[in-house]
């Protein structure tokens, strides 16, 4: 008779240091077997530390900071990254510099990106290395295409993204980071028909689809944990005070469940939407998402065998 | 400038802002019934020397500190759940779920009570009102009915059911339905006070005798009720300021709930702004507006009439059921449209907290079994109709048997309630005020409400205020003769200390029925140590 085996997952980080170091540590809280991080792990936005000589200037969630030592300086760096931004110290030249030139900019900000993510498969590194912990991390709608290779390139965490691999002897795991579009135009979009060719691609590497863990960034469509804010011309729709919500996840994901009907497909993308649903035999879950609040909402998926044998959603 | 560079992602879209959040505020305060309870109540010579303005502007102040602290919660944490997310964070998940629980069974009552008011206030006196316009004895002797427990708790349980069918085919609904109405009542208010400023005392009292005549078979109905109340009739008494503060009881029964957009936190982005301007603003609005048909309702009928009319015991003089603030308009005109825009206005102010009380029910109730404290049916969303199924009936079945509560049992027909959420949720998220910058340093300091103010983080100091104002609203219902709560009369005391209990205990057992089925509960809000 085979072990439990405790998976936990989490997505929509968006940047937040905070969570992902608890991300990071929540393998030895819970005694978990693997962690999951499930795509949009990158933050949307950098905030310049202006140096005036000595003198460092930021401003961010809606306030001036100002730091007279390298010291408060690097306190304020912290702060920016706990945050789920970037921080990047530049003299008031390359500040207007960027701010006129949207290619450079453009650069500076992957350039900045890209570091930032292999500072944190570093740290990954050093806490979860020797642990027997696995770590799976994989892009999301949000993250540029470089972000795969930072990922591909440590020999601790793993990225599956268009693949599959073995959680276990009986049970795979199927990833997909792409979503369905919006109306954001961001880097990993397709259209549902595209979408549903790529996942099928994927899930016919898997050896028992139905014995299979999916990993499907975007939740599958009409099921209350893909419901976001109705947009109307980039504004979202309110009445009587109240936003309207309505369902935007991805038909194609809906599809393959429902066809293949697997263990377990764990979810992201919409922030708002933290709950379950069940498709058929199929337990669907979007943990939600707090990065904002360096709150990492995530959910703790136990199965023994191919059976699936609990779940809890948390919120550390 | 220090400008940031934004990178291409999803997700920067403006939501619901300060202007929505004080439409869904002010709807929840509920304007025209605070004014009809306040003279319903408190003219009626139980607060000797109340001054009514005072008291008023008293209990705005006093409770502008938690609409404040619940301001800035819902700015530094922009989540659904109210004191459920606030609570949980700056003390802990217990303090939270019981605070939350307390509420929420307060909730489950204020959906029945509400719905007891249309019958009540609102379609008896609309059926009155039309009766003497239509000379209909048949349309009085109704409205005489829909004021009875059974006529109150069955048009009450039609209405819950009426909104949790909308409420089922979404919320987007009612909210179509919701602008329509607010707009109707909104618009009839402000009628029913133009109205009541064109009169004075003299020419109040020939109309409301000539009104009332017509059902109470009185030729002089108000000589024939201060005649009935004999000695006891109410005559102005020099200014008290202790029962000027006791009966902040009234104006707080709707001044105290500008706080219902902290429940749909979620959907605010840019919270700091929207929050920060539509709770407070939203209290001083319906503050002023209070405050505005006080004065024209007392312009036109003056402080003993209004006084005697809720001291007589209705039945003594045929009057049925006491007249609001409304009928009393309604009863200056011979205009048929006038009549019923007065009257139907009304009737729409007079269930208002019910829907909103429903959407707060569901939500907690799907933010507890989210977290594995309520049974995971209850977060089940309909395909069909994207709506709670499950938690919605359990509102409404709930809202219903509280509703017959409040028609049947007199010890229940009283505002004893708003102690409970006074003392056992407001009290508690003020506690949590004072402590959250201190137990969530990062949390607080990262948010755009991290203000200080000689080095004392001003969420601190509202939350010091704000349990003193709680604390001096207790007191004011514990010392109220009408508020059906007192040391005197402990039956409700231990009714609010039974159910504020209840949380813990609850709490405990749901904790250890899943521990027995493997399930840590307090994994699902300990948080893990970033470093």
């Amino acid at each position: 008779m085979s072990a439990p085996y405790k998976l936990f997952y989490a997505s929509d980080i968006h940047g937040s240091e905070k969570c992902f170091l608890k991300f990071i540590n929540a393998g030895k809280f819970y005694k978990a077997n693997a962690l999951v991080l499930g795509g949009d792990i990158c933050g949307k936005m950098v905030v310049p530390l202006i140096d005036r000589g000595g003198r460092w200037e930021a401003r961010f969630l809606g306030r001036d900071f100002v730091a007279q030592t390298p010291a408060e300086c690097a306190e304020i760096e912290k702060n920016i990254r706990m945050n789920g931004f970037y921080p990047v110290i530049l003299s008031p030249e390359e500040h207007a510099h960027f701010h006129e030139n949207e290619a450079a900019r453009t650069e500076m900000i992957d350039r900045v990106v890209l570091a930032a993510m292999k500072r944190w498969i570093g740290i990954a590194e050093e806490r979860l290395r020797g642990t027997g912990i696995r770590c799976f991390m994989n892009a999301g709608n949000d993250d540029d295409g470089y972000i795969d290779e930072a990922l591909r390139q440590s020999d601790v965490v793993e990225n599956h993204d268009g693949g599959v691999t073995d959680l276990t002897d009986e049970v795979q795991m199927a990833v997909c980071g792409y979503s369905n579009t919006t109306p954001f135009d961001s880097p990993r979009e397709m259209a549902e028909p595209q979408l549903e060719a790529h996942i099928e691609t994927i899930l016919a590497k898997l050896k028992s689809p139905r014995d299979a863990v999916f990993t499907l960034h975007v939740p599958p469509y009409n099921t209350g944990i893909d419901a976001a804010p109705m947009l109307e011309n980039g504004k979202v729709v309110t009445r009587g005070g109240h936003t309207v919500m309505n369902p935007v996840g991805s038909t194609a994901v809906r599809n393959v469940i429902e066809r293949y009907q697997p263990m377990v497909a764990l979810h992201g993308h919409i922030h708002e939407s933290r709950g379950t649903k069940q498709i058929g035999r199929t337990l669907c879950i979007n943990p939600g998402s707090e990065y904002s609040e360096g709150v990492l909402r995530g959910v703790l998926v136990t199965f023994k065998g191919t059976k699936l044998v609990g779940h809890q959603l948390v919120q550390a | 400038m220090n400008v940031n560079f934004a990178r291409k992602a999803t997700g920067l879209v403006r939501q619901a802002g300060a202007k929505d959040v004080f439409v869904y505020n002010v709807n929840f305060i509920n304007i025209a019934i605070g004014v009809a309870f306040m003279f319903l109540f408190m003219p009626n010579g139980s607060y000797p020397g109340v001054n009514i303005y005072i008291s008023t502007i008293l209990c705005t102040i006093v409770v502008l500190p938690t609409s404040l602290v619940y301001a800035m919660f819902a700015s530094a944490m922009p989540r659904s759940g109210g004191e459920y997310v606030y609570v949980s964070r700056a003390t802990k998940p217990l303090f939270g779920f019981v605070a939350s629980w307390n509420y929420t069974i307060w909730c489950f009552f204020y959906i029945g009570v509400p719905a007891a008011f249309l019958g009540k206030y609102g379609i008896s006196a609309l059926f009155r009102e039309l009766g003497v316009s239509f000379g209909s004895t048949a349309m009085t002797n109704w409205g005489n009915w829909f004021s009875t427990p059974l006529g109150t708790a069955l048009t009450g349980t039609v209405l819950i059911i009426i909104f949790a069918i909308v409420f089922i085919y979404g919320v987007s609904l009612y909210m179509r339905i919701q602008n329509v109405l607010f707009v109707i009542a909104s618009i009839g208010l402000a009628i029913t006070a133009v109205e009541l400023l064109r009169h004075t005392p003299a020419s109040s009292l020939a109309a409301f005798n000539h009104y009332a005549g017509t059902f109470t078979g009185k030729a002089d109905t108000y000589k024939a009720i201060t005649t009935n109340l004999g000695s006891n009739a109410v005559t102005p008494a020099p200014f008290d300021l202790k029962q000027t503060l006791i009966a902040m009881t009234w104006p707080f029964t709707v001044l105290g709930f500008s706080i219902a957009s902290a429940y749909i936190g979620g959907e605010i982005k840019g919270a700091n702004r929207s929050q920060m301007i539509g709770m407070p603003g939203s209290l001083i609005y319906s503050s002023i507006w209070l405050l505005l048909v006080s004065f024209v309702t007392l312009h036109a009928f003056g402080f003993s009439f209004l006084g005697n009319l809720g001291a007589v015991t209705p039945g003594n003089v045929n009057l049925g059921f006491t007249p609001t603030f409304s009928e009393l308009a309604a009863s200056l005109t011979h205009h048929i449209w006038l009549v019923l825009i007065i009257g139907v206005s009304f009737a729409l102010w007079t269930y208002a907290w019910l829907p909103i009380y429903i959407l707060t029910c569901t939500r907690n109730l799907l933010a507890w079994a989210l977290d594995g404290l309520a049974p995971a049916k209850i977060a089940e969303v309909n395909e069909r109709t994207h709506s709670p199924l499950t938690a919605i009936v359990v509102s409404a079945v709930l809202g219903i048997g509280f509703l017959w509560l409040y028609a049947y049992d007199s010890t229940f027909s009283t505002i004893s309630g708003f102690f409970g959420q006074v003392c056992g949720t407001f009290f508690i998220t003020s506690i949590g005020a004072i402590v959250f910058p201190y137990t969530q340093k990062d949390m607080f300091e990262g948010s755009p409400v991290a203000w200080r103010v000689a080095g004392v983080p001003v969420l601190s100091i509202l939350g010091v205020l704000s349990a003193c104002g709680m604390a001096l609203i207790a007191w004011a219902f514990l010392h109220d003769p009408q508020s059906g709560i007192s040391f005197s009369q402990p039956f409700m005391i231990y009714v609010n200390l039974g159910v504020f209990v209840s949380g813990f205990i609850y709490f405990y057992a749901t904790k250890l029925i899943q521990a027995r089925q493997g399930v840590d509960i307090d994994l699902a809000f300990a948080e893990i140590p970033p470093e």
